[in-house]
């Protein structure tokens, strides 16, 4: 979809595949007559890097032995290198989730043991794997991290190039065009520099299709002008086939329709001796478009129709969208209603599934971004996020024109009136989405930053009235029971007692002492005692794995939802037995609180009376953990929680 | 006489024992103190037979002091005095190596035997301190099974894969993977082999 420049660091020449075979022969042979095991570690990572580009599966075997012996003999060096070297082949076999895990377990290694030429390596890995996967805004801290590390350090003199240029394209992509023309800006010096004549050309393809998001015309021609001489002159045919469709629709929006038809012809001819699908599917529309500017509505069917069929085998949505809509202007234009109403349904329903698509996505990312960082910088990355979401709608309603101008080339020329008030339709649609995202932004960053000051707050006032209110009130109980007391005065001491029970009881439900001190365990474990002998309710409760304290958040949220679902117990359920069950397992932890009770049909659990599911709900949604309810009328609750801790 | 030191932050409190106990000839306050830093400079010129120590202190927990005046005064007897009642206090005060855990609304008989019980050597409970380490709530010797964890356990004694229990038992199969985990933890074995030979020997499926 996008032209990506992977650059791999630790990647050896390549060779032909005897002389791996050769090669290979002769390291392992070395690594059985190693006399070090460190040196064999060597050896077999060796092995594994000969089939890196070739076969990531053999590599990834050699490197999986090596890393475990490195692992085995404390080796810290060769681990790291071995960790590296298999998220490579990871993003190389396409299994990007994997690829993360060993960069990501090789970074602490890294920093650890000084290794900043290797840091780099495993940023830049990590960096591909997230873009491959859709994370444009994790690659983008990723590659930053490349870049950030890489001042004295030797390194290959392409690499930077080609980083600042990933990070420029991912830039492209979520429509922050400024930004990226920065990278670009510096790649193509960069690239100059060296005497890079390639990656000049990819830098001034991408400073040209940033200039077309800004609007900036004039710059952009000329940079797609400049990359398509060098792309000519290098044979790139994928690039020059792009920069051609882009400088015709720059012709076709100057008015210089021959110009542009003759421009559109050589893109297509060159994509399709270069059999690149994508770059003629993007040819053929834009010629479609073209066509139907010059009212040639039957060639501009035929041809839009031909694209059709392209994205259709390519199962490209995103092209499909704006190629029906291209078909059903056209159909309107024949007069043939059926087909514009066709090619319109279909359009729409692409679109919102466009639309739907990247809120998802945007929310996805939202969470994620709440899942791994600290409060304190949340605002500042919520006008980020803003910043973001309001590009990338820009971005979704102009996806008329901006879709094509990603994919390398700009296609649709046709400005119509009609068309403007379809736009402007889409736009008010979209202004309300956008409300609603910023709504729902909002809302997460109001409910955890209540959650948070709400927990504060109750350790705050517990701790204030046990220590000040209630150490005065034991003393002043003290020293009135001295006098010996009778009568009236007895009987008031008396009830300072059940006054002091009470506030005690206030205090402990605000937030229990022994939570913040001894941990989840102990004070649910005194919870429990407390319900059992206030409610004669037979509790019992049993821990695992719960040595180690939690994350203080984990263990304060996790009190609040055995609580709730004790009350429910309790209050609700009739029972007389619970059992309520605390397990860690390495870095999941699950809780359990079930019951004989009468339970209830869990369709009507909205409306359970006084029930705080909603509440359990979103405490545990606050975790990213996981509810599993078992209930029926007469059959008991069980309720199950299972949170992830953040690694 | 036994000599009694009071540590508490409460002025009050100190107050009210003070009377409390003043009347008594068994029995005389040596001092008190209004923190944990105190408390040791001052017993350390003035020795006392027991101490009677808060567990909220501004500067420490009793538990801390405790700790710490058991190392430097070993004879010394310590008494907690709390408003807590919770397992996990008089648990950790014992272990810290208090002689005794009492409620700060005890009455002036219940100190006066509690000061005595220490002194002699012995550890005093207050009722309702008993009454919540004797409850049976520690946890069971054999482990309790939830009803998922059993579902899941006797599916898994059937055969059948993460997937097929999963269907089900209309839960995703990474539950049932977590539940399977959690099943081996708790039965401290290593698999899945392990875990039906210990739940068939043990009865519990």
């Amino acid at each position: 979809m996008r032209i990506l420049l992977f650059c791999p660091l630790l990647l050896l020449s390549s060779t032909g595949a005897a002389q791996t075979a050769a090669q290979r022969d002769s390291l392992l042979r070395l690594a059985a007559a190693a006399r070090t095991d460190t040196a064999r570690v060597w050896a077999l990572m060796e092995t594994g890097k000969l089939y890196l580009a070739s076969q990531p599966d053999t590599a990834l075997h050699y490197l999986g032995s090596a890393l475990e012996l490195a692992q085995r003999i404390g080796f810290s060096r060769g681990a790291a290198r071995c960790l590296i070297n298999q998220s490579f082949a990871y993003n190389e076999a396409g299994r990007y989730r994997d690829a993360v895990r060993c960069g990501e377990a090789a970074l602490p290694y890294c920093e650890r043991l000084g290794m900043r030429k290797e840091y780099i390596a495993a940023c830049n890995n990590l960096g591909n794997a997230w873009n491959a996967t859709g994370n444009p805004w994790a690659a983008i801290q990723m590659y930053q991290k490349c870049l950030d590390a890489m001042p004295g350090v030797e390194l290959p003199p392409h690499f930077p190039v080609t980083v600042r240029s990933n990070i420029a394209i991912l830039y492209i992509d979520l429509g922050l065009f400024e930004k990226s023309l920065a990278y670009s800006a510096q790649s193509l010096a960069e690239s100059r520099s060296i005497g890079d004549l390639h990656s000049e050309a990819y830098s001034l393809a991408n400073i040209g299709t940033a200039c077309l998001g800004l609007d900036r015309r004039e710059e952009a021609y000329e940079a797609f002008r400049q990359a398509a001489e060098l792309a000519r002159k290098l044979e790139i045919g994928q690039l020059l086939a792009n920069t051609l469709g882009n400088i015709a629709d720059h012709f076709q929006h100057m008015g210089d329709l021959a110009g542009a038809v003759r421009l559109y012809d050589e893109a297509l001819d060159i994509a399709r001796r270069n059999g690149i699908p994508r770059s003629i599917m993007l040819s053929l529309h834009g010629q479609a478009a073209l066509a139907m500017e010059q009212r040639q509505l039957g060639a501009a069917r035929t041809l839009g129709m031909q694209a059709l069929a392209l994205a259709d085998s390519m199962q490209d949505d995103h092209y499909r969208h704006s190629i029906c809509l291209t078909l059903s202007d056209i159909a309107l234009m024949e007069g043939d209603m059926p087909a514009f109403r066709r090619y319109r349904d279909e359009y729409l329903r692409l679109r919102s599934q466009h639309l739907q698509k990247s809120l998802v996505h945007a929310l996805q990312e939202l969470q994620t971004r709440y899942q791994t960082k600290e409060q304190e910088i949340h605002i500042r990355q919520l006008e980020q996020e803003r910043e973001v979401q309001q590009l990338r709608l820009r971005l979704s309603w102009g996806g008329l024109a901006f879709a094509s101008l990603l994919l390398g080339t700009a296609v649709i020329g046709y400005r119509g009136q009609r068309r403007r008030k379809l736009w402007a339709e889409s736009q008010l649609k979209l202004e309300q989405q956008h409300v609603l995202q910023l709504e729902q932004e909002k809302q997460l960053a109001t409910a955890q930053a209540m959650l948070h000051g709400q927990e504060e707050e109750r350790a705050r006032l517990a701790r204030d009235l046990h220590d000040g209110l209630g150490g005065m009130l034991s003393g002043i109980k003290q020293s009135l029971a001295a006098q010996q007391p009778a009568g009236a005065l007895a009987e008031a001491v008396r009830e300072l007692d059940a006054a002091i029970g009470e506030m005690r009881h206030i205090a402990r439900n605000l937030m229990p002492e022994a939570l913040l001190r001894f941990g989840l365990r102990d004070a649910l474990q005194d919870y429990c005692d407390h319900l059992r002998r206030s409610t004669g309710l037979g509790i019992r409760f049993q821990a695992f794995g719960m040595e180690q304290r939690l994350p203080r958040q984990a263990e304060v949220v996790l009190f609040r939802v055995a609580q709730e679902l004790l009350n429910n117990t309790v209050r609700h359920a009739g029972a007389s037995q619970a059992l309520v069950q605390l397990l860690r397992d390495g870095d999941r932890v699950s809780l359990t609180v079930e019951d004989d009770g009468q339970g209830f049909d869990p369709a009507k659990l909205g409306s359970q009376p006084g029930i705080g599911w909603l509440n359990i709900q979103s405490r545990v949604a606050y975790l990213h953990g996981v509810l599993d309810l078992r209930t029926a009328p007469g059959q008991g609750t069980s309720a199950h929680i299972e949170i992830p801790l953040a690694a | 006489m036994i000599r009694v030191f009071l540590v508490d932050d409460h002025p009050m409190v100190v107050e009210g024992v003070k009377a409390l106990l003043g009347g008594l000839d068994t029995l005389e306050i040596a001092g008190a103190a209004g923190s944990g830093r105190e408390a040791v400079e001052r017993l350390a010129q003035q020795p006392a037979d027991v101490a009677l120590v808060d567990i909220n202190l501004p500067d420490m927990s009793g538990i801390d002091l405790c700790k710490d005046l058991k190392s430097r005064f070993p004879k010394m007897r310590i008494l907690a005095l709390s408003t807590f009642k919770e397992r996990s206090y008089i648990t950790r005060m014992i272990e810290a190596g208090a002689s005794g855990y009492l409620l700060k609304n005890a009455s002036a008989e219940e100190l006066e035997e509690a000061v005595l019980t220490a002194a002699g050597g012995r550890l005093y409970l207050s009722m309702e301190a008993a009454e919540t380490l004797t409850q049976t709530s520690a946890a069971p010797a054999l482990p309790l099974l939830t009803q998922r964890e059993k579902e899941v356990l006797s599916l898994i004694a059937e055969g059948l894969t993460n997937g097929e229990i999963a269907d089900k038992l209309f839960i995703s199969p990474l539950t049932v993977d977590s539940h399977r985990k959690n099943l081996l933890a708790k039965f401290g074995v290593r698999n899945t082999a392990a875990m039906i030979k210990y739940a068939l020997e043990y009865r519990l499926l």
